[in-house]
């Protein structure tokens, strides 16, 4: 090979090392076929991803003969909003999407404060105890108590049939107490030490010092407790007799139930004179998905930039 | 400094009182329900009390704060009030079972029980009430717990011929189950076809198989179409009822008398019927007149390739609530078009054998209520007499379709005319919605009987349902059976774990059905259902079940 090629050689690898960084401008990006077959896997995995969810909701926007019509459904050709309305004009709609706002921030915030403590405490080598603390916390990770024991203590305390009882029995995972513990322990000492120098109790420490450091390990704890508490339904079932504090999954889940029930063929399906409106069942279960699902992806986008630097924290210990 | 310190020490003293506060308003306990003593006047209503009920979506049928003048009059005529505690399909049977655990259980619960050992464990540790055994009290309800359908009742696991429940019947006279179990065909194809609706079985399979290889639905291409499909396996249990109706309901625990050997009660899918109807459909299956998937079917792919021309025929319910699902989607696919000019319930094949027309008779009712053990004598007779009032004729009307005179009148011959209630766009507002406590009638009593005989939905499908129930009624006679052989109590009753959808499919996929079905039989005697059939009939003897 020549000077010129090797001249030549040299100047594409240096455009692509440029071409690496964040920022570089189109013209260091020399189109090769590696970047276009790189393009189209990336389109390809997009599409692999993007679909299920496009399907969900073009279900969700059809009725049954234009699905069963066509043996391949790609492209809407009739919208129907038929599953929605079935949907929101459920009489206990509103009230269940209040009360799983309700659990959702109130049960994330005490979460978050409850767990935050206990992990700053089992973070601390001077707090009397703290190893057998920390083993008692673990355990229940790998044991239960059993079914009927806890719902003998949760009844036993009064919070059967309420909704503080999505908030309170579940105010600490145990896993995502070990994380914030880990991170924690990773705030370096002197930065409490010199805080205490300055007159500071254990609390300004907590509170001023040690949260407003953590805050990628916070927002990643807020962000996986917040999708925890909107997604519960297993409490609610066990504890909540009152369709009117039942959480949205719940009440999305009565009338999934209802409607399967009554156009389904299962036993004592049909009351005569109920004439229920005609919604195609599948349509209407992808309907309730996107119902579930859309108002806790809005979380996402705010607390997305801690999120990749937060869930690494605490995950290597030194 | 010293001030400092004692507002930070009563800063985090506040703190600490109102996590505590906060945790434990949360945990404030229930307000107690009053527990209602034993009435002592001789009025029997005297006394006003309040059921807790569970029962699957009773929330929703008495919400607060609406009105709902059935749910009035019900309260004004038996004085008591509804405490609902809620249950879902999907998680009824857990929380029963958590309630009965700790010790909780509302006042009454429906749940589906029988033959359960968490039932026998029930009534073995005194957590359900047993009922009385004379309901002369209770006219309406005494012909419920009289009916020998549902007599059997008193027999499963662990009651030991005693009431401790009050069942949930879909029909009021058990031979109506038979046409729950049909066969639903394209009437179009059939004409299109140039045949005629089969009355045999070999005609039956003739069609499958013309479905199956011609071009019934005329898109000029053949072969594109199935013959039957299902709505699961076990519905091909409907296709058995000319060679043994027993197991017409898919359900190997229908037990029937041999008279052919020992003269004593066998399973019925062991008998010879049994072994020639499998043989049956697997000569369907081979001939290419069934569909080839009818194994793995489930949910409603077998409906949906029958409603959009995929398949000729459907084995599902002959019954209005059977035919519903389709008549909805009929709606949807075939605007337009007439029910009847589409589609038609085949009627039944004579018995392959004595040429009789033979009725599968089951047991109705699906699950059951049961009392919990703590409600007192005065409560349960209050809990018999909502029972009776739901059973009866003031009762059903007033539940299935509102107020006489605001909501339906009866003409002289007792026929029902509904009046309709529309909202502003002139749509009609469903009962459920005008009286929301109306769906409770599910308390006491499924729709079956009232979707054959009452004002329903979809007049066609129930006029064309009728008339074959009205068929099999007139022209056929009830199985040999004693619907008690199955619930009865036995030592060995454990090993009877036969399932008719799992055995059909083994018999029909095996190269030869007849040397698998007797390999099969060989292999469940041999597992113990010699003990079963030995210590059922002992059992039979002893409670004189001939």
């Amino acid at each position: 090979m020549g000077a010129p090629g090797r001249a030549a050689k040299a100047a594409r690898n240096t455009a692509r090392v440029r071409g690496k960084g964040f920022g570089s401008g189109p013209a260091s990006h020399p189109t090769t076929v590696g970047t276009v077959l790189n393009g189209a896997l990336m389109v390809l995995l997009a599409l692999v991803t993007i679909f299920p969810f496009y399907y969900v909701v073009l279900i969700a926007l059809s009725d049954y003969a234009t699905v069963h019509k066509q043996i391949l459904y790609i492209f809407p050709t009739k919208i129907n909003f038929e599953s929605f309305r079935a949907v929101f004009e459920e009489r206990t709609f509103l009230n269940s999407f209040l009360n799983s706002v309700f659990v959702t921030v109130v049960g994330t915030a005490y979460s978050l404060l409850i767990s935050s403590m206990a992990a700053y405490a089992l973070s601390k080598d001077r707090v009397p105890g703290h190893r057998i603390l920390f083993i008692i916390a673990i355990i229940p990770m790998f044991f239960s108590g059993g079914l009927i024991p806890y719902y003998l203590t949760v009844s036993a305390v009064g919070l059967s049939n309420s909704i503080w009882v999505m908030v309170i029995p579940a105010a600490i995972t145990t896993f995502y107490l070990l994380l914030m513990k880990n991170s924690f322990d990773d705030v370096p000492k002197s930065l409490e030490e010199s805080a205490k120098i300055d007159g500071a109790t254990d609390f300004t420490v907590f509170f001023r010092i040690v949260l407003p450091t953590s805050m990628p390990v916070i927002a990643t704890m807020a962000l996986f407790y917040a999708v925890d508490k909107w997604n519960d339904y297993y409490l609610a079932m066990l504890f909540i007799n009152d369709l009117n504090k039942y959480p949205l999954q719940m009440t999305l889940r009565e009338i999934l139930n209802n409607f399967t029930r009554f156009q389904g063929t299962g036993i004592g399906a049909v009351i005569q004179n109920q004439q229920t409106p005609i919604v195609y069942t599948r349509s209407l279960q992808m309907a309730v998905i996107v119902v579930a699902t859309v108002p806790i992806l809005c979380v996402y986008p705010f607390l997305q930039k801690h999120f990749t630097k937060g869930i690494m924290l605490g995950a290597v210990k030194e | 400094m010293a001030k400092t310190r004692l507002a930070r020490t009563l800063f985090l003293a506040v703190l600490s009182a109102l996590l505590v506060v906060a945790t434990l308003a949360g945990c404030a306990q229930p307000t107690a329900t009053p527990t209602a003593k034993p009435t002592e006047s001789a009025d029997p209503l005297a006394e006003h009390m309040t059921l807790s009920i569970a029962l699957w979506g009773i929330s929703s049928y008495l919400p607060a704060g609406t009105i709902d003048k059935v749910r009035d009059q019900l309260y004004e005529d038996l004085n008591i009030d509804i405490s609902p505690v809620n249950t879902t399909w999907d998680d009824y049977t857990t929380k029963i079972q958590i309630w009965a655990a700790s010790k909780q259980l509302p006042d009454v619960f429906a749940i589906d029980a029988v033959n359960t050992e968490y039932l026998a464990q029930w009534i073995a540790d005194g957590i359900v009430k047993q009922l009385p055994s004379d309901y002369s009290a209770y006219p309406d309800l005494k012909k419920i717990m009289d009916d020998p359908s549902n007599a059997v009742y008193k027999y499963p696991l662990g009651a030991d011929g005693k009431w401790y429940s009050i069942p949930r019947p879909n029909y009021m006279d058990g031979g109506w189950s038979t046409n729950d179990y049909a066969v639903v065909l394209r009437k179009d194809w059939i004409a299109n076809l140039g045949k005629a609706v089969p009355t045999t079985f070999a005609e039956f399979q003739d069609l499958m198989v013309a479905f199956a290889t011609g071009d019934p639905d005329k898109n000029g291409t053949n072969g594109d179409t199935i013959g039957l499909t299902v709505y699961d396996a076990s519905w091909l249990g409907t296709l058995m009822n000319s060679f043994e109706p027993g197991l017409t309901g898919g359900d190997s625990n229908v037990w029937v008398r041999d008279t052919t050997g020992a003269n004593k009660w066998i399973p019925a899918f062991m008998t010879q019927g049994a072994k020639d109807g499998f043989a049956a459909i697997k000569a369907l299956y081979d001939a290419g007149g069934l569909d080839k998937d009818f194994a793995t079917i489930k949910g409603t792919e077998g409906e949906d390739k029958f409603m959009n021309g995929q398949a000729g025929a459907l084995a599902h319910g002959g019954n209005p609530g059977g035919l519903y699902g389709m008549r909805v989607k009929f709606d949807q696919l075939y605007s337009g078009k007439n029910w009847d000019d589409m589609f038609t319930i085949m009627y039944p094949f004579k018995n392959y054998k004595d040429g009789k027309y033979y009725r599968y008779v089951a047991n109705s009712a699906w699950s059951e209520s049961y009392l919990n053990a703590d409600v007192s004598d005065a409560k349960m007779d209050r809990v018999l007499r909502l029972f009776d009032y739901l059973f009866s004729d003031k009762g059903n009307k007033l539940f299935r379709y509102g107020i006489e005179g605001v909501n339906y009148t009866v003409d002289g011959s007792g026929k029902i005319t509904l009046i309709p209630i529309k909202d502003g766009a002139g749509n009609v507002i469903p009962i459920s919605k005008v009286y929301p406590i109306t769906p409770m009638s599910s308390l006491t009593q499924w729709s079956g009987t009232g979707s054959y005989i009452g004002p329903f939905v979809y007049p066609d499908i129930q006029a064309q349902s009728k008339a074959v129930l009205d068929w099999w009624m007139a022209n056929s006679e009830s199985m040999a059976t004693d619907l008690r052989m199955g619930f009865i109590d036995y030592a060995s009753k454990a090993k009877a774990t036969a399932l008719f959808k799992d055995d059909l499919v083994k018999l029909v996929l095996s190269a030869d059905s007849n040397a698998a079905y007797d390999t099969l039989i060989a292999e469940y005697k041999a597992a113990g259902y010699d003990d079963v059939i030995k210590d059922a009939n002992a059992k039979a003897a002893e409670l004189g079940i001939q």
